[in-house]
């Protein structure tokens, strides 16, 4: 096979950053990419980009962390070198903040992020109604500029992109030779996947350019995420909600809850609503599968299901998911090599 | 009770506002005057970055140390308040830079969360082995200005725009204190060969992605001639020019690219950023600041000038702690012509 030809289902952060990771792993292959939806219009877009973990029930911690340490490391490199502004890679500091001490005392994380640390005395001060909280400098992907700087980097290594509605997989085994599935919440009907399930979260990009921290509250319901040119007010977390329109009371919600952590928020202006569905799983679907109808064959490379830390785990699963592709590649080498004979 | 205010920057505005705010409710009759050549947004403290950071080393000026920690407590108080936007006020945690270790500053425990950079923080900066990470104010002189002007007008505080040539000048007729907050202009009054100017240049960009300051430093040059990047609320600072003695305020080319290359080594994505201003200004600079009084004499008249100049580098930084120490000043004053003002006791 000499040059393999790869779908990949899928423009967000992760159908874009698995045709990179792919593009990278195989040179030789030919990448498309096809999304019913482009930046800005996907859930990445949504989504303030922050590199804190989210931490999935049934995927083991090492793996977790070998993910978001892959992740941290390549964007790191990014916001370091002369692209970081197009590319939308920004280092910013600030607060994880708790009512009450939390169980654990730290994070798997802890020691990926810079300069982790317990806040002191006078820092808790900024916060009456919190007791305890961690102080550190992470990375924050900036979307649409981050998708629109993956979309440039694969044009540059040649692959081709299409707005595209892939009701079912098979409607592309005729033209591809292995499909990647990146369709977030669409796999839910792509797929059929019932272990996946919206988790609604609407947030408030607001212009307060004078806010140069992150706040994030306990467990992360309610959170303040400065990027390049608006601050990210949230959030939401409804189990099961598939609505995609915003909802007033909770905006009033979400800026009450965000105020009373940063009163300056009072002055906020420019107030732009958005919802997205985290496509939620108890565990990050990185897997291949062969998929098989009247004697045909379908290589299925899946990586979906990485609900509230798709930008924490994302270059992690998609080296992953084209590691998975390579394999692919060579289980029909060999089979077509097995059919010359 | 008539009080004259030399200069209309960070100093003089804010020692009049300290002043009003504890004594007009003692001395209803208190009247204060503002004389300056430049006003906001021309002086020198509209063009400083406005972060609260005092130099490397305390010079011995203990008290200098006391007064910057005056000043952060005193904005970091104001922090939550309503007005801290309109003062230009925020938080900003960022890097201070050094190719080889350094003392602790004076300043570690008056800043919040003061620590060394790790290893890994400090791969971010090639070319500098050592440095500190903590989380300080910003106080933009753009902001502070006008908010400090609209609430001495809102006390009845006159402004008048004139260039002050002596105290001769504002004292006399009823006027029986000048403060003297004229910064570099200070010699033009009375000579004082210990204020020079510390002449500095910076590029005003666009670069909103950048979040944190990041203060280069040679130990072997002198404060702030070593690029650092800090940026507002609007745009983002670039500077690292220091020359003493050098009184002009006009741009120059030569430090523009010097400025430029030193600043986009450090940060290569700032080649991207868009420059949207360029500003040159004078450091007032002196072994430490002249707070103090002096009574002057002009024939029968005598007025009480209290000095408040010198502030470097560091003005923003320093001016709450040199208000109320002015303001003590004052007190001081008040109380000696109330004994004056008190009539004699019988004569036996």
């Amino acid at each position: 096979m000499a040059s393999p030809k790869v779908a990949v289902v899928g423009a967000g952060i992760i159908g874009l950053s698995t045709a990179l990771c792919i593009t990278e792993i195989c040179p030789s292959c030919s990448v498309t990419v096809l999304s019913d939806q482009f930046s800005p219009n996907t859930t990445s877009d949504v989504a303030a980009g922050m590199l804190i973990p989210h931490t999935y029930p049934d995927t083991p911690i090492h793996r977790q962390k070998q993910w978001f340490k892959e992740t941290f490391t390549y964007l790191f490199a990014i916001s370091s070198s002369a692209e970081a502004s197009e590319a939308g890679i920004h280092l910013v500091s600030g607060w994880q903040v708790f009512k009450s001490t939390p169980k654990e005392e730290l994070p798997f994380w802890s020691d990926i992020v810079l300069g982790f640390r317990p806040m002191s005395e006078a820092e808790l001060q900024k916060f009456p109604q919190h007791r305890f909280g961690h102080a550190f400098t992470t990375l924050k992907c900036d979307c649409p500029p981050y998708l629109l700087w993956l979309e440039k980097r694969l044009k540059a290594a040649g692959t081709q992109m299409y707005t595209r509605k892939v009701a079912d997989l098979w409607e592309l085994h005729s033209e591809y030779d292995i499909v990647v599935n990146c369709t977030g919440m669409g796999a839910h009907q792509l797929v059929g996947d019932k272990q996946l399930s919206p988790v609604r979260g609407q947030v408030l990009k607001v212009h307060a350019p004078w806010v140069k921290h992150f706040i994030r509250d306990g467990d992360g319901l309610t959170y303040i995420y400065p990027g390049i040119h608006s601050v990210t007010l949230g959030g939401t977390r409804e189990e099961g909600s598939w609505s995609l329109s915003p909802d007033a009371g909770t905006t009033r919600d979400i800026f009450d809850r965000c105020c009373s952590l940063e009163p300056s928020l009072q002055g906020a202006q420019d107030i732009e609503v958005k919802v997205g569905l985290r496509p939620s799983r108890q565990c990050v679907r990185v897997q291949r599968e062969v998929l098989s109808q009247g004697g045909v064959k379908l290589p299925v490379v899946h990586n979906y299901g990485h609900g509230a830390g798709g930008f924490s785990v994302h270059r992690g699963t998609a080296n992953e998911a084209a590691h998975l592709v390579g394999e692919c590649i060579s289980d029909l080498q060999g089979s077509s090599l097995r059919a010359k004979l | 009770m008539r009080v004259a205010i030399i200069g209309a920057g960070v100093i003089g505005l804010s020692s009049a506002l300290c002043i009003h705010e504890q004594f007009q409710g003692l001395l209803p009759s208190l009247e204060l005057e503002i004389y300056a050549e430049s006003f906001t947004p021309h002086t020198t403290s509209d063009g400083a970055a406005g972060l609260w950071q005092p130099y490397l080393s305390d010079r011995g000026n203990l008290q200098e140390t006391l007064w910057n920690k005056e000043t952060f407590d005193y904005l970091l108080g104001h922090l939550h308040s309503p007005a801290a936007k309109e003062m230009g006020l925020f938080l900003i945690s960022g890097y201070n830079l050094f190719t080889e270790p350094v003392p602790d500053p004076s300043w570690k425990n008056i800043v919040l969360g003061f620590r060394n950079l790790t290893p890994k923080e400090l791969e971010l900066f090639p070319g500098y082995s050592y440095g500190w990470f903590n989380t300080a104010l910003m106080l933009e002189g753009r902001n502070y200005l006008p908010w400090l002007t609209n609430r001495l007008t809102q006390r009845g505080v006159k402004f008048f725009h004139k260039k002050v040539e002596s105290f001769q000048e504002v004292s006399g007729d009823g006027v029986d204190v000048v403060l003297n907050c004229s910064g570099m202009r200070s010699g033009d009054l009375q000579p004082d060969p210990e204020l020079q100017p510390d002449r500095g240049q910076i590029i005003k960009v666009l670069a909103p992605w950048v979040k944190h300051f990041i203060i280069t430093h040679s130990l072997k040059s002198r404060i702030y001639s070593s690029p650092y990047i800090i940026p507002g609320s609007e745009f983002t600072v670039l500077g690292g020019i220091n020359q003493h003695g050098n009184w002009s305020e006009e741009n120059s080319a030569k430090d523009h690219k010097s400025i430029w290359d030193s600043c986009c080594q450090l940060l290569p994505a700032l080649q991207k950023a868009k420059i949207v201003g360029e500003w040159s200004g004078l450091r007032p600079a002196r072994p430490s600041v002249r707070l103090e009084r002096e009574s002057t004499r002009l024939g029968n008249l005598r007025a009480e000038v209290i000095h408040n100049y010198g502030h470097g580098g560091f003005g923003i930084t320093i001016h709450w702690g040199c208000a109320m120490a002015a303001a003590r000043l004052f007190g001081t004053i008040l109380q000696e012509k109330q004994q004056l003002a008190t009539p004699p006791g019988p004569r036996l």
